[in-house]
């Protein structure tokens, strides 16, 4: 005999909330490795990244670094070639949780 | 004594630089690599700047490039099987410190050796063995 069953959502956001606490541990795992490999003259740099939660999805998390020299040191510039240690970090993390 | 066969690993390095590197302005490069599967499943982090004298012109190579990177896994390739792309990061406007106009962008790319690619054992080249010498000679 089929029976059929009706569910009523009350929180759209439970299901994000509940991988957020995950989702934030890899973030902060990605911020240090890339801190762990970021090349250092003064620390400054290796020493300021940041995570810190995205705009509305209670599980995204960005990974920020407000050095005004990081983007050339992880990208690169016509005079520089890049040290990529947050790309690093990305791919390893991808990896790792393939 | 021989080494054993092997699987050769293709260059995708080399692979991406032929489709695009005749495009003026365009540089790649491989930052990151892993085995994803070892011995068979390589993937790549490439990251490609585009360059012009102009920020739409810089714009337009950039998707130019991403255009031919997204289609890479249908370019018969005689080395390998290009079998995943994915941009990972960009198109993004990030200009030189000069304040040149560059487009940057990275992707995931993951390769497999053509299932015939074995290299066949060879010969070990190993240099002759010498004699310790002798104390006091």
């Amino acid at each position: 005999m089929a029976s059929s069953s009706t569910f009523t959502v009350t929180d759209h956001r439970a299901p994000r909330e509940a991988v957020a606490p995950d989702i934030k541990a890899i973030a902060e795992r990605i911020a240090a490795d890339a801190a762990a490999n970021t090349p250092v003259v003064t620390g400054r740099l290796a020493a300021s990244y940041q995570v810190v939660p995205g705009d509305e999805d209670p599980a995204t998390y960005l990974v920020t670094n407000p050095v005004p020299y990081a983007r050339f040191v992880e990208y690169g510039s016509v005079y520089d070639r890049a040290q990529a240690p947050l790309g690093r970090a990305m791919a390893r993390a991808r990896s790792a949780t393939r | 004594m021989t080494t054993p066969d092997m699987i050769a690993q293709p260059d995708l390095e080399a692979w991406v630089w032929e489709n695009i590197g005749g495009l003026d302005g365009v540089t790649s490069f491989v930052y990151a690599a892993a085995q994803h599967f070892p011995g068979w499943i390589y993937e790549h982090h490439v990251q490609v700047d585009a360059r012009a004298a102009r920020k739409s012109a810089a714009s337009s190579l950039a998707e130019q490039v991403r255009r031919i990177m997204l289609s890479l896994a249908t370019v018969p390739w005689p080395d390998g099987v290009v079998c995943y792309v994915q941009p990972t990061e960009g198109p993004f406007w990030l200009p030189d410190p000069d304040g040149h106009p560059r487009y940057c962008t990275r992707y995931e790319i993951r390769v497999h050796p053509l299932r015939d690619g074995a290299i066949q054992a060879a010969p070990a080249t190993h240099p002759p063995r010498r004699k310790a010498a002798s104390r006091g000679a």
